[in-house]
């Protein structure tokens, strides 16, 4: 009798030890990467200035600011952006829209609001995803890789989760499947690898320089890696945050040639 | 026959393995050093953020060696001088400045003087009414249409142009506003707006060059008038309609859309159309309007990885002649056929039946900020060609290029009537 006693309770023993594992081990990929979404945007409408410096084997090579709003859609919760070019002063004042992947770039000298694909890069290394504000829990769908040990963009050692992501709409994502590691503690992102769809390494993205801003630590600079050409790298730092509300009606293509905020 | 004992397969097998993770680990370690070199690239202390400001300048100095068509003699050599500029200034919280001005000084020694030309392509107040409201006067450069070589649905283009510039690029960057007092309502997804362009000058001369006219002779000659609707449907599609009218022409209709066939890929139309009388008859004086006549353009452009966009475009006007009517009418009246060139010229459109327009653009060819673009456009049936190219390359202020063109056609061609059969120009913009 005690025998089967004790053995009942060492099984559900056992049972609840698997579940507290299971439940610690894997957690809902989908909400980390929420999560983590919640830390690189704010949740309501913001501005911030991008400035991004591009590298080619060590050097300088080219460098711009922007300045970046962003609105969540009342749909879908996914953002729409502008970006205004603010240096070199030969692009200054050009606007580009995205809103998914729809896209228009607008050119203050000639008037022109040219519809654009999402592979036309106007800004060298960085496709013009990268300086859109992006949720991708919106886009992606996120399973569970290996919990490991990655260094991170600050050379600290972090235990990590790692997502893979899956593009819901391919036709709607710059990139067709990411990988994703985040801080296991904090769900902060920490590095990412962006695929195409042959699988080929496109980029390497580091997020680091975390301080508080607009309510969160948020990371404050993006180091991107070329995937073929790893000495070509870009470095996006972001500043001047701050909530600024943009009506829904200026952000589109007819409002293009008057959007001026300050 | 070779035969392996379990033992030496297992060997193998272990080799193969250590083999292969010592190759995963030593490009594990590459990456990983390439990632640190990244990252101390990235410690570099960061530069000063530039502020945005509300003024833009930019100076443009080029020399420019041509050789003229057939029958007139010899080699031309230029000197250019630019100077454009633009204020954008709010006055108060809904009340808006937009000033843009360009200067050009050419100097020819086959010329007796040097030419000097100001323009101001556009003056004009905005004023916000409400968020979604706005009401602008002044000297206005409406533009409308979303293809490059050609815009049927750009109403407003007559008479914008005082010179003849073969790059739509430059065409729109020298390109002057009409007189205008526009309204505009938004919504989320849409927007309208009217514009009216009174009549404020006298017609521009027929016989005489169109540079020789006023800005506003060009532009304001005859009242006009323009209603554009824009509204999304789903994700992908925008389209625009439009309908205009000037003074002494009957009602034009007009649509333009674009949609992303996907990621790399985006296909565009414009149409535009409605009862009028073709270019050469217009010159005879004929009447009535009895033909609905329409002009069209449906395009593609195609992004390569290595970042080259290459777009496709074939513009046609029903209107248009074929070879043999418009040799005909060049031989029958010299000079109304001259005056009908010039006239496609003013109204930026073609004479032919149909024009194929091929635009190649890459940015950081070989290099970083070096840049290439190009196009060809050639009338059909043979009514000549055009073709264009600039190597320009970026430097953080200044911009250094070098542009090749060449026009060949008959003499009653657009492009064979052009002074310059082909020029080389070599050019300095420098932006402050």
């Amino acid at each position: 009798m005690l025998g089967h006693r004790f053995a009942a309770a060492m099984f559900c023993l056992a049972l609840v030890l698997t579940h507290t594992k299971a439940a610690h081990a894997a957690p809902d990929p989908q909400l980390l990467l929420a999560a983590s979404d919640a830390i690189r945007n704010p949740a309501q409408a913001f501005a911030l200035t991008t400035s991004l410096v591009e590298y080619r084997n060590g050097k300088q090579v080219d460098a711009s600011t922007l300045t970046v709003y962003s609105k969540p859609q009342t749909q879908g919760g996914q953002f729409r952006t502008l970006i205004r070019f603010v240096a070199p002063a030969r692009d200054a004042g050009k606007l580009m829209l995205k809103n998914g992947n729809d896209l228009w770039f607008y050119d203050p000298s000639n008037q022109a609001s040219m519809r654009i694909s999402p592979e036309q890069r106007l800004l060298g290394q960085a496709a013009n995803g990268d300086v859109a504000t992006v949720n991708l829990a919106r886009d992606y769908t996120a399973q569970l890789g290996a919990e490991e040990a990655v260094t991170d963009g600050d050379r600290q050692t972090r235990q990590a989760h790692l997502l893979n992501l899956a593009a819901k709409d391919i036709q709607a994502v710059t990139y067709h499947h990411i990988q994703l590691w985040l801080d296991s503690q904090t769900q902060r992102p920490i590095k990412a690898k962006f695929f195409s769809e042959s699988d080929r390494l496109l980029k390497t993205a580091y997020y680091r320089r975390y301080r508080p801003e607009l309510g969160a630590d948020r990371p404050t600079e993006t180091v991107i890696i070329d995937g073929l050409d790893p000495k070509w790298v870009t470095v996006m730092r972001f500043d001047d945050y701050a909530w600024r509300e943009v009506p829904d009606a200026w952000l589109q293509r007819d409002y293009l040639p008057r959007f001026k905020p300050e | 026959m070779n035969r392996r004992t379990p033992a030496a397969c297992i060997g193998a097998i272990a080799w193969a393995l250590c083999s292969a993770a010592s190759l995963y680990s030593a490009a594990s370690l590459g990456a990983d050093a390439d990632d640190a070199a990244a990252l101390l690239l990235a410690d570099a202390p960061a530069a000063a953020v530039s502020a945005a400001r509300p003024w833009q300048l930019n100076l443009e100095a080029a020399m420019q060696q041509a050789q003229l068509q057939p029958g007139a003699s010899g080699d031309e050599h230029k000197g250019l001088l630019a100077l454009d500029g633009s204020l954008d200034k709010n006055l108060a919280s809904q009340l808006r400045l937009v000033l843009t001005a360009r200067a050009d000084w050419t100097s020819a020694p086959a010329q007796s003087a040097d030419q000097t030309q100001a323009s101001v392509k556009e003056a004009y107040l905005s004023w916000q009414v409400r968020a979604n409201s706005l009401l602008d006067l002044g000297r206005v450069n409406l533009r409308n249409g979303v293809a490059i070589g050609f815009n049927p649905t750009d109403f407003m283009r007559e008479g914008a142009l005082g010179t003849q510039v073969p790059d739509p690029q430059t065409r729109r960057k020298y390109r002057v506003g009409s007189l205008m007092l526009r309204a505009q309502q938004l919504w989320d997804s849409g927007a309208v707006s009217f514009a009216y362009s009174p009549e404020i000058a006298k017609p521009p001369d027929p016989l005489s060059d169109p540079a020789d006219a006023s800005d506003l002779q060009r532009t304001n000659y005859r009242e006009r008038w323009l209603l554009s609707l824009s509204q999304q449907w789903g994700a992908n599609l925008r389209p625009q309609y439009l309908l205009y009218q000037a003074a002494g022409d009957e009602p034009q209709l007009g649509l333009n859309l674009s949609r992303l066939l996907n990621n790399a890929t985006l296909i565009y139309g414009e149409w535009s159309g409605g009862r009028s009388l073709p270019l050469d008859r217009q010159v005879a004086g004929d009447s009535p309007i009895d033909t609905f006549n329409s002009s069209s353009v449906f395009g593609l452009t195609y992004t390569l990885p290595i970042d080259v966009s290459i777009s496709l475009e074939r513009h046609t006007n029903s209107s248009g002649l074929d070879q043999q009517q418009a040799q005909a009418r060049a031989a029958a009246n010299p000079q109304a056929w001259g005056q009908t060139l010039r006239l496609a010229a003013n109204r930026q459109q073609s004479l032919s039946e149909h024009t194929w327009f091929l635009h190649i653009s890459a940015r950081n060819l070989f290099r970083p900020k070096l840049d290439v673009s190009g196009f060809i456009q050639t009338d059909q049936p043979d009514q000549g060609h055009q073709l264009w190219l600039e190597v320009r390359q970026r430097f953080d202020h200044l911009d250094l290029a070098v542009q090749w063109q060449q026009q060949r056609g008959d003499p009653w061609t657009r492009f064979g009537a052009l002074n310059e059969e082909r020029s080389a120009k070599v050019l300095v913009n420098y932006y402050f």
